[in-house]
């Protein structure tokens, strides 16, 4: 016994599926929709002499379909964290858009984004007075962007004076005496990466260090 | 680009990060008798209260588990429909499972403990 809205009720929760699945990879996709047909018919399998309503019921308990993606986009993400190649038919295939919870976990977090603000501050002061301060600058850029704690923006806000003054700083600074240019070199750190460093400690203080939510 | 803080408080969501953690342990903990799948795995969490809420979100767990390694899957014949794909746990899950079964042991009886819910006394 067929409910007399079948057809209709499960292609309009199949096409959302499709819609929530757009820009996924297409073998993950192909998977979930795979399993959330089979498991419809299954449930259906269930039924003696099914409504529209027992439909219905069935793909309330089965879930939005966009939080479905939500999760096995998140899924994915977490494995891919925990070190776990994305396998060939993941939720989430490589290349597909970062996943809400594609963080890494707390304590790496947290030692990544200390030792981006450590390689920042106390490198350029052993290599003051040369294009080289620049150096640890990036390597704290791209230490503290692959801990996840400080959104683009922030990074942004916080490293390109810094970078940009390192640069114009060189151009200066080569054209003075090598004694006023180690000045004007630990000047610069003090007066630009410090406060830089600041700000991205209270930026990730008042987030208790972890990586911004997406939502 | 829709950044807000995590809510890290509500008693609902933490229950739902409890319910996350386990669930991936009761799938394992169901396919060491046999192997078995979806809509049955489905079936036997929906048995136990509280353990599934949106039933969907075991599909992405389960191939989750498999590119981990903990389950592996083979499609088999059924007698009523198409092809179904099956779980079976693999050695590392196996493992797995031990190894939560006694962490949980112990978590369990720590919260018992301390959180005791004024049952005794």
């Amino acid at each position: 016994m067929t409910a007399p809205h079948a057809e209709q009720i499960i292609a309009g929760y199949l096409a959302r599926l499709d819609a929530a699945l757009t820009g996924v990879g297409r073998d993950a996709g192909a998977e979930l929709r795979a399993d959330v047909t089979a498991h419809i018919a299954d449930a259906r399998a269930e039924l003696d002499g099914e409504s529209d309503a027992d439909l219905l019921n069935i793909l309330d308990r089965l879930g939005e379909p966009s939080a479905l993606v939500a999760e096995g986009l998140a899924a994915a993400g977490a494995s891919t964290a925990a070190g776990v190649p994305a396998g060939e038919a993941g939720p989430a295939g490589p290349g597909s858009s970062p996943a809400p919870g594609s963080t890494p976990t707390a304590d790496t977090t947290r030692l990544l984004a200390f030792a981006a603000l450590t390689v920042m501050i106390a490198m350029p002061l052993f290599l003051p007075f040369s294009i080289l301060t620049g150096g640890p600058v990036i390597l704290g850029l791209l230490l503290a962007h692959s801990s996840k704690v400080w959104r683009r923006t922030e990074l942004v806000a916080a490293f390109s004076l810094p970078l940009l003054s390192i640069l114009i700083g060189f151009l200066i600074a080569s054209a003075m005496s090598r004694h006023w240019a180690v000045f004007f070199e630990l000047g610069m750190v003090s007066f630009i990466l410090v406060p830089s460093a600041i700000y991205l400690i209270l930026v990730a203080g008042r987030r208790g260090w972890r990586a911004p939510a997406t939502v | 680009m829709g950044y807000t803080l995590m809510p890290m408080t509500e008693p609902a969501g933490s229950l739902t990060q409890m319910r996350k953690g386990a669930l991936e342990h009761c799938v394992l903990a169901l396919l060491t008798d046999e192997p078995r799948y979806g809509f049955d795995l489905v079936r036997r969490l929906g048995a136990v209260d509280g353990m599934l809420t949106t039933e969907g979100t075991i599909y992405p767990l389960l191939s989750r588990l498999r590119r981990e390694g903990l389950v592996e899957t083979e499609w088999r014949e059924s007698s009523d429909g198409p092809p179904r794909r099956y779980y079976r746990i693999t050695t590392e899950g196996q493992r797995a499972l031990d190894t939560f079964r006694a962490q949980w042991r112990v978590f369990r009886s720590a919260v018992d403990t301390l959180v005791g819910e004024g049952e005794r006394g």
